[in-house]
């Protein structure tokens, strides 16, 4: 194994470790995206077909639940991996370890709950509903997972504190995931400005069925590409010379 | 008495001491309910009101109303799960040196019915540029409400969860329930609905905005509501506290 | 956050009938294991059986390993953690110094006085003198109106021993206290604990430095959970 290798499986491993040690932590992955896919159905299910609900309240409750639930997983673990670690990620900076590994190692965790997270949510839409396109429906839904894991790894390096940062990924989160649901009415010409809006109509295709539109596949790519890319810049800076 | 007043006059100095905390405070409020009034359409939807009854209003209007209780708790639930964790080990010795725990844990409480009042004036503030509820002090104290309620559910749910955990369950927790189970623009309310935190607030901010009248009842059993939480929390505040 | 609703370690009215003559402060048979509800996690027995004694006037070190279970006899002793088994009789007020200084970060030195002040009972013009004379003694009377989280390790730690006197206690339980200090202050914090020790106070000391072994009326060592008293001085025993 090359030192590159090596340093970059050790930097994931810890990174892991240090996430799936807390049996609570575990625990959240596997109950939550149930009962929240469950509860925006049933939730949903109530209401009437407003104009911006693209497909029968109940079945888009709990894409909703699955989408918002794949997400957020994800993006706390990756704001708080960033916050409670970015002193000692300094420091062994300094010590010599490629930051790059470091950062390689907290997006491989990341991309690992958004794994399970898209996996469990998938599942507990499949209890009622079975998709149309699976492998395109998991596919979707972990990208909501890296789209908010680069989310949160950017808020948790422009805004290092666990109180500040929940708040503003929490804030974001909600319009983000409200705004996907249609409840409050359509997004034309305003799509781009919500991080789900696209990975959600994908998420929505792979489960109910109908033509992929081109135009979501490149958006949700290219949020999550461009969210990745601004949290590398900030972590980098995060990082910078900081072990004091 | 004394002992309580200078732990609040000098917990609540510890938060003016956090500018960026303070500016979040300030600015989510108008974040949340701005984006929503600027999405929604102007189309009319009917509006259930509390204890039957229906009007007509702008998807807008009704839409701010919806959120404005949400921001609250989310904002007070957050911070009421992360204010006794985060002076926990002063807190201990405090106790320890002689501080009456009754004094601390009134203390901190303080804190977040201060944090309460001030999200409720800054979210009243803003929801006034877009909607004119017709009963300003019902529409106030559902708003209050929802955030002192949501607060103490914090503290409890700190508690028994790490931060982490804490904040999805503070994330998902009110937006299932004020969003999706209160929305008034559904006709039919799951049964679910009467028994969450955010039921009596909801109903007395869309009485408040929409119903012109002040539905006592509702008050009422929300603040049972919130008394009953509000000694679960503290109950189970200070049973952690106990020598381990 | 422990202890919430346990005896007060300030409380200078405690004066059990069981304690004899100048003893201040007694650990009999102390056990402590840290367990853990949740599955796959394993518990660790700590203390098996500790006792000591703290008499007025004298100091007392405590020795050991890293992971010996120091910290959490003195923590048992104060009160910060209920034994598993064993008794614990306190004769007096206590001061306590963390290892961790348990301070709040975004509060002025001041103002930290000023709530540990309240918290041993005492009127401001007491606390204001007594602060003082500390911020004096241990050189941190420039540092009073700075927050607590902008302080240097060193003058966070003059502070947090500053908070444990503040009350004048009849015992004074240290834990490292002088972690950070410059030689200065190092001397001037044995110089404290000799004028303390001459006006009766109890002092114990977790140390780890073998040059100071010579300033203690007795060395403990903690080892397998238990209290012996340390051999001094190539195997005296203290």
């Amino acid at each position: 194994m090359t030192a590159t290798a090596s340093r970059l499986r050790t930097a994931v491993l810890a990174s892991t470790r240090a996430f799936a040690r807390d049996p609570f932590h575990l625990t959240i992955l596997l109950v939550l995206p149930p009962a929240v896919v469950v509860g925006y159905g049933e939730a949903m299910a109530a209401f009437p077909q407003l104009p911006g609900l693209s497909a029968p309240p109940r079945a888009l409750g709990r894409i909703s639940g699955a989408t918002f639930a794949a997400a957020f997983l994800a993006g706390l673990v990756g704001l708080f991996q960033v916050i409670s670690a970015s002193r000692a990620d300094a420091r062994l900076g300094l010590a010599g370890f490629p930051r790059t590994h470091l950062l390689a190692g907290r997006f491989v965790t990341v991309t690992l709950v958004a794994l399970v997270g898209a996996s469990v949510s998938l599942a507990s839409v499949w209890y009622d509903t079975v998709p149309e396109r699976p492998a395109l429906a998991l596919a979707a839904l972990a990208l909501a997972g890296l789209t908010y894991g680069a989310l949160g790894v950017l808020v948790g390096a422009l805004l290092p504190r666990e109180l500040e940062g929940s708040l503003v990924l929490v804030f974001v989160a909600d319009i983000d995931a409200a705004m996907a649901t249609g409840i409050v009415g359509e997004l034309d010409g305003i799509a781009w400005v919500f991080p789900l809006s696209h990975v959600h109509a994908l998420v929505e295709t792979a489960v109910l069925g109908g033509d992929l539109a081109v135009g979501d596949v490149v958006g949700a790519v290219g949020y999550a590409l461009a969210l990745t890319a601004a949290a590398t810049l900030a972590y980098a800076r995060l990082t910078r010379g900081a072990a004091a | 008495m004394s002992r309580t007043a200078t732990a609040l006059r000098l917990g609540l100095r510890e938060y003016a001491r956090t500018p960026v905390l303070l500016a979040l405070f300030a600015f989510l409020p108008v974040y949340f309910v701005a984006v929503f009034a600027s999405v929604a359409p102007s189309t009319l939807v009917p509006v259930h009101l509390p204890g039957g009854g229906t009007v007509t209003r702008a998807t807008a209007d009704a839409v701010v109303v919806l959120v404005a209780p949400i921001v609250t708790a989310l904002v007070v639930g957050i911070t009421g799960l992360f204010v006794l964790r985060a002076t926990a080990d002063a807190d201990s010795r405090l106790v320890i040196a002689g501080y009456d725990v009754r004094s601390v844990v009134l203390a901190r409480f303080g804190v977040l019915a201060v944090v309460a009042l001030v999200e409720t004036v800054v979210t009243v503030a803003v929801a006034l540029a877009f909607v004119s509820p017709d009963h300003l002090g019902g529409f106030a104290l559902g708003i209050l409400l929802a955030g002192a309620t949501y607060g103490a559910v914090g503290v409890a749910v700190g508690v028994v969860l790490d931060r982490l955990s804490g904040v999805y369950v503070m994330l998902f927790g009110p937006t299932l329930d004020v969003f999706l189970f209160q929305n008034p623009m559904t006709g039919s309310t799951s049964d679910v609905a009467a028994l969450l935190p955010g039921h009596y607030a909801s109903e007395l901010v869309v009485a408040g905005a929409f119903a012109g009248d002040l539905p006592v009842e509702s008050l009422g059993w929300g603040l049972v509501y919130l008394l009953g939480v509000g000694v679960v929390a503290g109950w189970a505040f200070v049973r952690s506290a106990r020598p381990a | 956050m422990p202890n919430m609703l346990g005896q007060r370690a300030s409380d200078p009215s405690i004066r059990p009938d069981d304690l004899a003559g100048d003893v201040l402060l007694r650990g009999d048979g102390l056990e402590k294991t840290y367990g853990s509800s949740l599955p796959f996690t394993r518990s660790v027995e700590v203390l098996t059986g500790a006792s000591l004694e703290l008499r007025r006037g004298e100091i007392v070190g405590i020795v050991g390993e890293n992971g010996s279970g120091k910290s959490t006899l003195l923590k048992l002793l104060v009160g910060a953690l209920d034994p598993d088994a064993g008794e614990i009789t306190r004769g007096g007020s206590i001061g306590w110094c963390p290892q961790e200084t348990l301070l709040y970060d975004r509060l002025t030195v001041r103002e930290t006085f000023e709530l540990f002040g309240e918290a041993y009972g005492m009127d401001a013009g007491a606390v204001a003198e007594a602060r003082d004379e500390l911020a004096e003694r241990l050189d941190f009377e420039r540092f009073l109106d700075y927050r607590v989280d902008h302080l240097s390790g060193g003058n966070r730690q003059k502070v947090n021993l500053g908070v444990s006197l503040l009350h004048d206690p009849d015992v004074l339980l240290l834990d490292e206290p002088y972690t950070g200090f410059d030689w200065d202050t190092y001397q001037t914090f044995w110089s404290l604990t000799e004028e303390l020790t001459a006006d009766g106070t109890s002092i114990g000391i977790i140390s780890h430095l073998v040059n100071e072994h010579e300033r203690f009326d007795r060395l403990y060592e903690l080892r397998d959970g238990k209290l012996e008293l340390a051999p001094r001085d190539g195997g005296e025993t203290a």
